[in-house]
């Protein structure tokens, strides 16, 4: 387990630093997501690079609005898969420091985003953005409980990928 | 009451059912309803999309102290880079803020006035904090004046954030320690319910477990009841086949000796000379004796039904026994070819010897019967106390179905058989209810068209000793001294002259008294002792006799041969009794069994005829008395009773006159004793007829005159007839 970890390790600064980015550019706006995986490798994305992605619109009801909402921004699998990076579980870092840990089985089973927007509008550190993890809880009733609910970061500045 | 409280069961048991399943619904219904509470309460819950309400109100509180320090920090050391932190700590503040103002996020909360004046209060300060933020510019000249404005805002309100974070905790505890309580109270109701739906259930269980058991029972009683009445109804069913079979056979055994003598007396009207009528005669009388023989068999038999049976028990030696049995036997077997052989034991015992030879004679008698050709052996062999005797011939055999109805009464082994062999069919019967009553067993083993071995084993005494034993079966009599106590002079002077035949002494007494001191006198072997006498009747003298210690033999004359009369002879201490009118066959047949056998050899001589005295003719009591008697005594004897016949009809005309029944009885029975013995039985019966309907009338007492006188001249016809002869 532990040579593989490592190999991975290697695999991703081999692909990150030799071999030309696999995700489409650098950031050329502010940073707002760094996706880590807790060794060398990290990757750092704006807001353009997040819209460059296949976008989901998600409308669901939340403890934190008043009626439905209408979410979008992209898979949070697919974020993932521009990093290439791959692990079990992944800790959502929000600015404030808060933190909640999610399996990554989640983001296979369930099409959960990192939405970027709010009714089509970028969304304020007072209306807890920048970004919000979002499950699909409208299709998916069994999501509204506190487990998800905790794990329904707002304010995401960092995603630490977990072996 | 055990009927009643088995009627009444069911109905308390499905009554009891019912109850219990109405509660059992109930507590179901019941059940139902609450598990729907619960549902509804859950649902409730669930359609709430909230987040902890104390965690949102901690974080607010955090962020408001992280403001806080961050404006005095800046305000403390007028570092103006620090800005940018006081700004982003404002945003986050101002979405947890946010949060606060949303009903739904504090629901389980804003019930409590007090927690939602202070989040009021709260998102009112932070919300009215923007302004002022959002004026901060590094470049402001008073920037450090503001923030510290701001600071000193913070930390007055501080203490609101603070407030509310107690305030939702212990709000949170009590609602939990609440909604605990209700949880629990569903549960106790939830567990009541569910004992009580167990409880019910048992007792609906045990109920029916009782029901079903009554009803196994009540089956099972009538499933025997069934079978009773159904193995009562075979039994009914066979016992009437048994007899109807019976009654077949006994009129066709009983229509052929009657065939043979009517035709004999029609044949006798015929024939002429003595010779030829002879002949008839002889064939009239050997079809009366079987006729006679199978009445008393069936006589014995039901007397042995009734429960009678004779306690006696003798000497008996077998060796003579076997000795008689084949002699008895042999003219049979010479007729019929076959060899009889007889073996028994040299062996001296005690026992009721009369019924021992009966089951000899039975089962010798069949053996013969049934066997064609061959031989029959009989064997006896004594061990201890227990003598078995097995009778073994070449007969026919009998089949093992047939073995199983064989001791049965009225059975014989099929129709064909009755006709071939003939018989009552009681013989086998009688001899398994002797062997019964002499506490032994009897069985049969045989093969068809081999042969059968009949075998009885009964307990017997054995006797070490010489002593004499009693001859069973027409043993030679010594000489007796006989006392006749008899009232009635014609039946004395008949047993008197019957026992000067027989060649026995006498001695006569009139009366119970006179008997009484003729045995002190006398002391005679054996006393005839009439039952009704003047003075003393038979039962009291035989008491009083006993009394005085006299222990020979008491035979009873008695006219009813009733079980009564008898039982009362054997418990007044006789022996046994004879039934009236005596015959020479039975006086003798008593003397030899009571008397016992001594060595004194037989000194008399009996006329043709009179070895086996039969009632076969015409009269036969008078025949036997004219055999016995002579005609000259017989005659008298007539003529005494033709001439006191006017002196009793005298008597019995003034006792009617008197009415004195008691007196009009006694008259009867001595006319009756006399009567008979002469064998007039019109008359005789005839006054035992009027001896029931008491008192007498005339026209009855003329009736009994003629009919006595009718009966006188038949005697005389008689007697002049025989004489002829």
């Amino acid at each position: 387990m532990h040579i593989l970890t490592h190999f991975r390790a290697l695999a991703a600064v081999a692909v990150l630093g030799v071999v030309a980015p696999a995700w489409a550019d650098t950031p050329t706006g502010p940073v707002i997501l760094t996706v880590t995986d807790g060794a060398e490798a990290q990757a750092q994305f704006d807001l353009d690079m997040l819209d460059a992605l296949d976008q989901r619109v998600t409308t669901t009801e939340t403890p934190w609005y008043e009626g439905p909402q209408e979410f979008s921004g992209p898979l949070i699998a697919d974020v993932m898969a521009q990093t290439g990076m791959d692990g079990s579980e992944l800790n959502l870092v929000a600015l404030n420091d808060y933190a909640a840990a999610m399996p990554w089985s989640d983001i296979v089973d369930f099409p959960v985003i990192l939405a970027t927007r709010l009714n089509g509008e970028t969304m304020a550190v007072r209306d807890k953005g920048p970004l919000f993890v979002i499950y699909p809880f409208d299709e998916h009733p069994e999501l509204k409980n506190e487990v998800y609910f905790s794990r329904s970061v707002w304010q995401v500045k960092a995603i630490e990928v977990r072996p | 009451m055990p009927t009643r409280r088995r009627s009444s069961q069911p109905w308390k048991g499905r009554f009891g059912v019912a109850f219990l399943s109405l509660l059992a619904f109930l507590f179901v219904a019941a059940a139902g309803i609450l598990f729907m509470r619960l549902l509804d309460a859950e649902r409730d819950m669930d359609s709430i999309v909230r987040e902890d309400a104390v965690w949102a109100v901690f974080q607010t509180d955090r962020h408001m102290r992280e403001l806080h320090r961050h404006a005095q920090l800046i305000a403390e050391t007028g570092n103006t880079s620090l800005l940018d932190g006081l700004l982003f700590h404002y945003d986050i503040l101002y979405s947890r803020v946010q949060l606060l103002e949303r009903g739904t996020f504090l629901l389980d909360l804003s019930d409590q006035q007090k927690l939602a004046d202070l989040a009021d209060n709260i998102s009112d300060f932070v919300f009215g904090l923007t302004d002022q933020i959002d004026a901060l510019d590094p470049d402001m000249p008073n920037l450090i004046q503001r923030v510290s404005d701001i600071a000193q805002q913070l930390e007055v309100k501080r203490e609101l954030t603070n407030n509310l974070l107690l305030n939702a905790n212990s709000a949170a505890n009590a609602i939990r320690v609440n909604d605990r309580e209700i949880r629990g109270q569903i549960q106790d109701q939830l567990a009541f319910l569910a004992l009580g739906l167990i409880l019910a259930f048992v007792g609906i269980f045990v109920l029916l477990m009782l029901q079903l058991r009554n009803v196994a029972q009540s089956n099972r009683r009538m499933s025997v009841l069934r079978l009773r009445s159904e193995k009562q109804a075979e039994r009914a069913k066979a016992a009437s086949k048994a007899k109807s079979a019976f009654l077949a056979t006994m009129s066709h055994e009983i229509r052929t000796p009657l065939n043979g003598i009517i035709g004999s007396a029609d044949l006798l009207r015929l024939d002429t000379g003595p010779e030829a009528q002879a002949k008839r005669i002889g064939t009239i009388r050997a079809s009366a004796i079987l006729l006679r023989d199978l009445i008393d068999g069936i006589l014995d038999f039901s007397r042995m039904e009734a429960g009678v049976f004779e306690e006696r028990i003798v000497k008996v030696d077998l060796g003579e026994l076997g000795a008689i049995l084949k002699e008895a036997f042999a003219a049979q077997a010479d007729a019929s070819g076959l060899t009889l052989t007889v073996n028994l034991p040299p062996e001296r015992i005690l026992t009721n010897d009369a019924r021992l030879s009966q089951l000899m004679i039975n089962l010798i008698g069949n053996a013969l019967k049934f066997t064609p050709k061959g031989e029959v052996v009989v064997r006896g062999a004594l061990q201890d106390n227990l003598l078995r005797v097995e009778v073994q011939d070449d007969g026919i055999g009998i089949s093992a179905e047939d073995q199983r109805n064989l001791f049965k009464e009225f059975s014989q082994i099929d129709d064909s058989l009755s006709r071939r062999f003939g018989g009552s069919g009681l013989g086998l019967a009688i001899c398994k209810r002797i062997v019964a009553a002499l506490g032994g067993r009897m069985g049969v083993s045989s093969e068809v068209g081999v042969g059968s071995l009949f075998w009885f084993e009964i307990p017997v005494q054995r006797l070490k000793d010489n002593t004499p034993a009693a001859a069973s079966i027409a043993a030679p009599l010594r000489s007796l001294r006989v006392l006749v106590a008899e009232d009635n002079a014609v039946n004395a002077e008949v047993v008197i002259g019957m026992l000067t035949h027989l060649e026995h002494d006498h001695f006569y007494a009139a009366n119970g008294q006179q008997a009484i001191e003729a045995v002190a006198t006398h002391l005679p072997d054996i006393v005839l002792m009439d039952m009704q006498m003047p003075v003393i009747d038979g039962l009291e003298a035989t008491r009083r006799i006993r009394c005085r210690g006299y222990d020979g033999p008491i035979v009873g004359l008695t006219a009813n041969a009733f079980p009564e009369d008898r039982r009362a002879c054997l418990e007044a201490g006789m022996s046994d009794f004879i039934p009236k009118p005596i015959t020479l066959a039975a006086l003798e047949r008593i003397l030899s069994m009571h008397a016992g056998a001594l060595d004194a050899p037989p000194k008399r001589t009996l006329p043709e005829g009179a070895q086996t005295p039969e009632r076969g003719a015409a009269n036969p009591q008078l025949e036997d008395l004219f055999q016995t008697l002579g005609a000259e005594l017989v005659n008298s004897l007539i003529n005494r009773f033709a001439a006191e016949l006017p002196d009793v009809r005298a008597a019995l005309c003034d006792a009617i006159t008197a009415g004195d029944t008691n007196q009009q009885d006694n008259l009867l029975h001595t006319f009756k004793g006399g009567a008979l013995t002469l064998g007039m039985v019109k008359s005789g019966n005839e006054a035992h007829r009027l001896r029931g309907v008491l008192p007498l009338k005339r026209e009855n007492l003329a009736q009994l005159y003629t009919l006595a006188q009718q009966d006188i001249a038949m005697a005389k016809d008689i007697m002049s007839a025989v004489e002829v002869q």
